[in-house]
């Protein structure tokens, strides 16, 4: 570049006479270049792991986004089941109903979501089971009593655990 | 090297941030989302469950599963009479009349230390998941008003779950850290942070890099989860005036009632109102119900103002043992998911005397990225990074109408190059001018010029045709040099500027947000420039389309496009942006039209392959340097 850069500007110092002065100049100059060679490295090496953090970020904000719009959809699918449990005659509006609640499942089933099979009876799991009420009972573990509203998965990942109502030992 | 995460142990929620290339990022838990519900269970199985999983079997398990334990850090069984009687599971006196919580399930006593430090074990193992590296050093914060034997427990439970603390910092002090205001010299700052439960207001002072809390008060039951509560009310109420019944007792109900609030108050963070929908909420003999209300933000401030105003008693009395003024107050910084609320935010710009506040796009994870800032310089990865500056302005050069051309857009890191070709605008064109300029505004004028040079001797040829390559080459001392070559000659001309960095802080902020304020003028002004650039380069090939021909031009069609021109070039003159672009677009038409007589004159007179006329111009824009 056109201008010298002044904060590494050598210090000046006598001219080297002896071959052992020289040989301390050169030595401090391999010192030097090896010196700036390894920051040099880190910096490309810090430069590739930014580029691949930023990269894994990115993804990682994407499903992120992803999961939030799902976790929205998978209200209105509650409310479709909510709808369809309304006793009533199998009139063409309730199919039509019936028809778009398996699309919208379908829509979802294609973006990785599966929901969370729970049946009454089997133990309290909460990595997949949320309780939300609990009644006493003679049961020798903590057990779903009944389903609330469905869990989902995303990809194996808990999108929405299913909402229990879960029967604990009585005391 | 091994990071150093900062960690924000936070009563009702824990976050884990950690700076890497300088930047720092919250780390993400195992089970998704960015905070960690502070809570530990011991489950019947066994096994512990920390976080998100331990909170969704809390109601089948209260007296096996803690919260709040931050509650308890370092307090003796008789101070903590109150916070006993709130939490579900069993607070006992232990052996040195500390506060230890009694478990069932493991029929042992555990001090809040070795419960805060399951908490932290958790985020360190998704931190370590994270960075695919172990971690063992960290900086935890703790409210301000924390005593020693709190901020020694806080120490040990870190201790106990295998990290080094290498530091205990103050929340506030952390959040001052986060948005860089420790480097101020002897301000003093107000920390608000209103987060999920809790409130807590502080004063610091800052200078010559140390913080001290001059002051701190607050209300350790007041939080967003009691705006929550008043919509849910109001809900209730309501309903119960619309259809008569009572959904407060209907536990399913309210379940989805307290979903839909705090979604309710989220949106009214961002749109004056919002509707509350909830389809099928309960039913009666005469079938199903549902729920449908508007609620606007002016209703809602309403409904929770007493709250609102719970928050001023705290902050007039930090104030007053500061024995300060609000107009002592420098800056505001806002904290906790709860001062998303306008409400907030414009009680304490009224409080401060019209301060505006810091606030971030996530006010709940801002004391962990202080921390984890603050573990960064304890480490001493932030000394390299900070060497590194950032252009404050954008670096650009003029080009053909005045435009300005950014070679380099503000905020890029230095040392920095970046070349890009122009070329000419006339016929045999000799010289070309580089003004070089600094600014965020369109029109090159509006900017600062940094300075001038012109590359001469450009070897004659049509304009669009000579390649003028210019680089822009910024030294890590912000010394920015600015060459421009013809690559057919290799003719080359520089200039350096010295001053590209000098200027003071406020001036790269007025002239920002000059930018900003002007943007619509400037864009139609642009606009313009660029539809009159677009308007001369098609006259030039209507000319240059003419002469070519020659008499193979219908005289009346040659009239007609020469009257066209004169249109075109009138348009130019003046200032309306669409008659430019209606005349410019009737030329255009012509010159097609007159492209393709020539063309079917052309193959039938001598059979050459078909050659349109307009090909050898270059497409796009052509700059003039």
């Amino acid at each position: 570049m056109a201008q010298p850069d002044p904060t590494h500007a050598h210090e000046e110092r006598a001219a080297p006479t002896t071959l052992d002065e020289y040989q301390a100049v050169l030595a401090e100059a391999r010192r030097e270049t090896d010196e700036l060679r390894d920051k040099y490295l880190r910096t490309v090496a810090e430069a590739e792991n930014a580029r691949k953090w930023a990269e894994r970020d990115a993804q990682a904000r994407a499903t992120e986004a992803q999961r939030r719009l799902l976790r929205q959809l998978l209200e209105v699918i509650d409310n479709l089941e909510r709808a369809l449990t309304v006793p009533a005659e199998p009139t063409a509006l309730r199919q039509g109903v019936e028809m778009t609640l398996r699309q919208l499942a379908r829509v979802l089933a294609q973006a990785g979501v599966e929901r969370i099979g729970v049946e009454s009876g089997q133990p309290f799991d909460p990595l997949y089971h949320e309780a939300v009420a609990v009644r006493t009972g003679d049961v020798s573990q903590d057990t779903v009593v009944d389903v609330e509203q469905s869990g989902y998965l995303h990809d194996g990942v808990v999108l929405r655990p299913a909402r229990v109502i879960a029967m604990r030992r009585e005391l | 090297m091994a990071s150093i995460v900062g960690i924000d142990l936070g009563t009702t929620n824990s976050v884990v941030a950690v700076v890497q290339g300088g930047n720092p990022v919250v780390i993400p838990t195992a089970e998704g989302g960015n905070l960690c519900p502070s809570i530990v269970a011991f489950a019947k199985g066994g096994e512990i469950l920390v976080g998100q999983i331990a909170k969704r079997q809390a109601i089948i398990n209260p007296e096996n599963t803690v919260s709040s334990i931050k509650r308890f850090m370092g307090r003796r069984y008789d101070e903590v009479e109150a916070e006993r009687q709130i939490v579900p599971y069993k607070v006992v006196p232990g052996p040195d009349g500390d506060a230890r919580v009694s478990i069932p399930q493991t029929g042992k006593t555990y001090t809040p230390q070795e419960i805060s430090a399951l908490i932290l074990q958790k985020l360190k193992r998704d931190a370590e998941a994270y960075l695919s590296e172990p971690v063992t050093q960290a900086v935890i914060t703790v409210p301000a008003y924390f005593n020693d034997s709190q901020r020694q427990a806080t120490k040990d439970a870190g201790q106990i779950a295998g990290l080094e603390v290498l530091r205990i910092i103050n929340e506030p002090t952390a959040a001052a850290l986060a948005y860089g205001l420790e480097k101020k010299a002897n301000e003093t700052i107000l920390v608000w942070d209103l987060g999920g439960g809790t409130f807590d207001v502080s004063i610091l002072e800052v200078g010559e890099g140390v913080v001290e809390v001059r002051a701190t008060n607050g209300d350790t039951h007041l939080g967003g989860d009691d705006w929550d509560q008043r919509i849910v009310q109001w809900i209730i109420e309501e309903f119960k005036k619309d259809q008569g019944i009572d959904l407060g007792r209907d536990r399913s109900a309210l379940q989805r009632l307290r979903e839909a609030a705090e979604k309710a108050k989220i949106e009214l963070s961002n749109v004056p109102e919002t509707e509350i929908n909830l389809p099928f909420i309960t039913a009666d003999a005469s079938g199903p119900k549902h729920l449908q209300l508007k609620l606007t933000r002016s209703r809602f401030e309403q409904l929770t103002e007493d709250l609102l105003q719970r928050c001023v008693g705290p902050f007039e009395r930090a104030l007053a043992d500061a024995k300060l003024r609000p107009n002592d107050l420098n800056e505001v910084i806002l904290v906790g998911g709860a001062t998303r609320m306008p409400m907030v935010q414009e009680l304490v710009r009224r409080l401060t005397g019209g301060k505006e506040p810091h606030k971030g796009v996530n006010p709940d994870e801002v004391v962990a990225v202080g921390a984890a800032i603050q573990a960064a310089v304890l480490g001493g990865q932030m000394k390299d990074v900070l060497l590194l500056d950032v252009t404050p302005l954008s670096l650009g050069i003029e080009t053909l109408g005045g435009v300005m051309t950014v070679l380099i857009p503000r905020n890029t890191t230095i040392p920095t190059r970046k070349t890009e070709i122009f070329s000419t605008a006339e016929d045999n064109q000799k010289a070309v001018d580089i003004k070089v300029y600094q600014g965020e505004r369109p029109i090159a004028a509006d900017n600062i010029l940094l300075g001038q040079f012109r590359l001469e001797g450009i070897a004659p040829a049509p304009r669009g045709q000579p390649q003028i390559e210019v680089t822009f080459d910024i030294d890590s001392n912000g010394i920015l040099n600015v060459s421009a070559r013809d690559k057919a000659t290799g003719k080359e001309q520089r200039i350096t500027i010295t001053a590209s960095t000098n200027l003071s802080k406020q001036e790269v902020e007025r002239l920002v947000k000059d930018a900003e304020r002007y943007a619509a003028e400037d864009r139609r002004r642009r606009e313009l420039a660029e539809a009159r650039n677009q308007a001369d380069t098609l006259i030039y090939q209507a000319e240059k389309s003419l002469r070519e021909l020659g008499d193979g031009v219908p005289l009346a069609d040659r009239n007609r496009i020469e009257a066209q021109i004169n249109n075109v070039r009138q348009a130019m003159s003046g200032d309306d942006l669409a008659r430019i672009r209606q005349q410019t677009e009737a030329l255009q038409q012509m010159v097609y039209a007159l492209g393709q007589q020539a063309y079917a004159g052309q193959a039938q007179s001598s059979g050459t392959p078909p050659r349109g006329d307009t090909r050898d111009t270059v497409e796009g824009e052509f700059r003039e340097v």
